[in-house]
């Protein structure tokens, strides 16, 4: 698939279903502008844009390059951040930067593994010195195993 | 004179002396705090600008946090110096090792490199250090003189000229950037439509906020602002891994020949006019204006095929451009409140966290804090000069330190930093579904960029124009009738025009390419 194509489905379906969502919202007049009037020119603004990509996709013009969605560093980087979010409660600032600098490992980049420790030690002191001390910031530091929770589910 | 006078208050809010207990012995000890902050920003300015794959924007937004504790001058001082500062260092790895840290430095990189393998590494630093400082003290200038006009102009204007300009705004940043017209266009239309999830202003309801408590408040700017420049741009450097190895060039005499200056000088000059209106302009800024410079002195040159073989034009004339147009954005943002690019969305941004609303009113009700931000940009330029030259080498060193070792740190920085803005993990991992949705629109070839200004701007152009409509009852006729918001919109139809225009399209295309 080229990358006109990709863009011009993009820009339709994010239309689509945000013209869907606001269904429910009030679309007053021009005059007296209901919460459903912005998000619905848009959302057809969105569609149109969609379909003019597409249609000149369509003939074989504009941007031919090929998608290439190199899906492994999308996963690896998504879980190193999504790890922090799920761990920081429940194991305190240092452990989680360390449990989420490692994985840096399976990158493919060339390193040393006992660079990488250390580094990652480092970094779990540096923030922890800079957020909890320098600045007083209210982050967890220590690992607290009974208060684990999921993001999103409680008063975090 | 009034300039001088305010200039004058400016220069004493930054030599500001604080007195501080040194922790040892408990004496106190003079701390010229705001110039501390001027040289912290300067320095890590540098230091991202030296790094590739890591923008003024993504420090900023990592920073943001750590600035909450300081007053909102020191804050403010030091932001901002981040952004100049960054484009101080792309150059230096550019004209090195032919990689540029930051966009902004890959004009320079085209004649700055070949300089440096004939051996004249040390003459295009020199040059494209003082070119930059040049540009910084006269766009300085240009800010302390255009900015209070411009902001009394301001205050006559109604929800029509600010809708007006809004749109100016936006279509101008679809025009300048890279990329297809159309996909950018979609772009920002994506960037308002996320902008408007949460709590409409006007009404008090909800929109698209799913029964999450955490977004009623709407996306947090920062979250989004990180997700696509922390984290959608480390997931796009590890899936093309640049070729990283440099091999640096030898310095030898930073000193630049009396025919080098002679040739840059009035490149520089040339570089400083075209940089500084590129930036006033919304969409503009620092990118743009170098393209804009380097092509205008390879059109202007008696002999351009010297261009692309080591011509010191080329690095006087775009490392000019890029410094003015940087500092020229601050314009728009500080006198009218509406950003003319992301980094400057940010600022705005982080102004707000500090309970200060940049626009018309905020130099006059804050006229230390403006004067001071002024004249910390010229301190800021002269420490950068004493930054880059002789520490040259340090920077270059920088540059072996492989991504393996970076990106996890950014990636730390990044988490750390969303999660103290609001003290909430989910941020954290909504970021991370930001910066999967950037990475995914980057790979089918949508530069994110002008998304977040539509992400910022929607919200406030929909209750602009929801305002003019309700004013006017329902007539678009009232854009026409109030004669400035006529001329802006006039403004913004030329420009798509313009646009359409084949042989212009032409030469946008060209001035990418290179």
């Amino acid at each position: 698939m080229t990358q006109q194509i990709a863009s011009g489905l993009f820009f339709l379906l994010f239309g689509a279903a945000y013209f869907w969502l606001a269904t429910d919202l009030a679309m007053g007049t021009a005059a007296d502008m209901g919460v459903g009037y912005t998000p619905r020119m848009l959302a057809v603004g969105s569609m149109g844009i969609g379909a003019i990509l597409l249609s000149v996709g369509a003939l074989g013009r504009g941007n031919r390059e090929p998608v290439s969605l190199a899906v492994k560093p999308l996963l690896l980087t998504t879980a190193m951040v999504a790890g922090f979010a799920l761990l920081l409660p429940w194991l305190g600032l240092p452990l989680t930067v360390i449990a989420c600098v490692l994985p840096a490992a399976l990158s493919g980049e060339k390193f040393n593994f006992g660079l990488l420790l250390l580094i990652a030690i480092g970094l779990a002191v540096f923030t922890t010195l800079l957020s909890a001390w320098a600045l007083k910031l209210q982050i967890p530091i220590w690992p607290d195993l009974a208060g684990f929770k999921f993001p999103g589910s409680g008063p975090r | 004179m009034d300039l001088f006078s305010n200039l004058g208050l400016g220069f004493a809010a930054c030599l500001k002396i604080e007195w501080m207990t040194e922790p040892l012995f408990g004496t106190l000890i003079p701390v010229p705090i705001n110039i501390f902050y001027c040289f912290l920003g300067a320095l890590f300015g540098t230091l991202i600008g030296v790094l590739p794959g890591i923008g003024p924007l993504a420090t900023i937004a990592m920073l943001l946090p750590i600035t909450f504790k300081l007053d909102p001058t020191g804050a403010l001082i030091m932001l901002a110096g981040i952004f100049y500062g960054a484009q101080y260092g792309g150059s230096t790895t550019a004209i090195l090792v032919n990689l540029p840290g930051e966009a902004s430095s890959v004009a320079t990189a085209i004649d700055g490199y070949q300089m440096a393998r004939q051996g004249r590494a040390g003459a295009a630093l020199a040059t494209a250090a003082l070119a930059s400082f040049f540009a910084g003290c006269v766009s300085t200038l240009v800010i302390a003189v255009a900015a209070p006009p411009l902001s009394r102009m301001a205050l006559l204007f109604g929800p029509a000229e600010f809708s007006a300009l809004m749109i100016l705004g936006l279509v101008a940043a679809v025009v300048l950037a890279s990329g297809s017209i159309i996909a950018s266009i979609g772009m920002v239309m994506v960037g308002m439509m996320l902008g408007l999830v949460g709590t409409d202003v006007t009404t008090g309801e909800q929109r698209f906020t799913f029964g999450i408590r955490q977004i009623h408040d709407g996306i947090d700017f920062v979250v989004v602002a990180m997700g696509l420049f922390g984290i959608a741009e480390v997931m796009s450097n590890l899936a093309d891994k640049h070729a990283r190895s440099a091999d640096s060039a030898k310095i030898d005499s930073l000193m630049p020949t009396r025919d080098d200056f002679r040739a840059a000088a009035p490149a520089a000059i040339r570089g400083t006019i075209l940089g500084t209106l590129l930036g006033v302009l919304p969409g503009g800024g620092a990118l743009v204006a170098s393209f804009a410079s380097y092509s205008l002195e390879k059109r202007t040159a008696a002999d351009p095929s010297r261009f692309g073989k080591g011509a010191i034009e080329g690095v006087a004339g775009p490392e000019a451009a890029n410094n003015a147009g940087a500092q020229a954005s601050f314009i728009p943002m500080l006198s009218l409140g509406i950003p003319p690019n992301a980094v400057m969305a940010l600022m705005i941004a982080a102004m707000t966290i500090h309970g200060i609303t940049p626009g018309p009113k905020f130099m006059t009700d804050k006229p230390v804090l403006f004067w001071a931000m002024v004249a910390s940009m010229w301190i800021g330029n002269l420490m950068l000069v004493i930054l880059n030259l002789p520490l040259v080498g340090i920077w270059v060193r920088l540059l072996r330190i492989p991504y393996a070792y970076l990106f996890p740190a950014i990636l730390v920085f990044c988490a750390v930093g969303v999660y103290t803005v609001n003290y909430r993990v989910f941020d954290v991992a909504m970021m991370a579904g930001v910066g999967i949705f950037g990475y995914v629109l980057r790979r089918i070839g949508c530069e994110p960029a002008p998304m977040i200004l539509g992400f910022l701007l929607g919200p406030m152009l929909e209750e602009q124009f929801r305002r003019t409509l309700l004013l006017s009852d329902g007539s678009l006729v009232v854009f026409v009738q109030r004669p400035l918001a006529a001329a802006l919109l006039g403004v913004t139809v030329l420009l798509l025009l313009v646009m359409a225009l084949p042989n212009l399209r032409k030469s946008r295309e060209t001035v990418f390419k290179e």
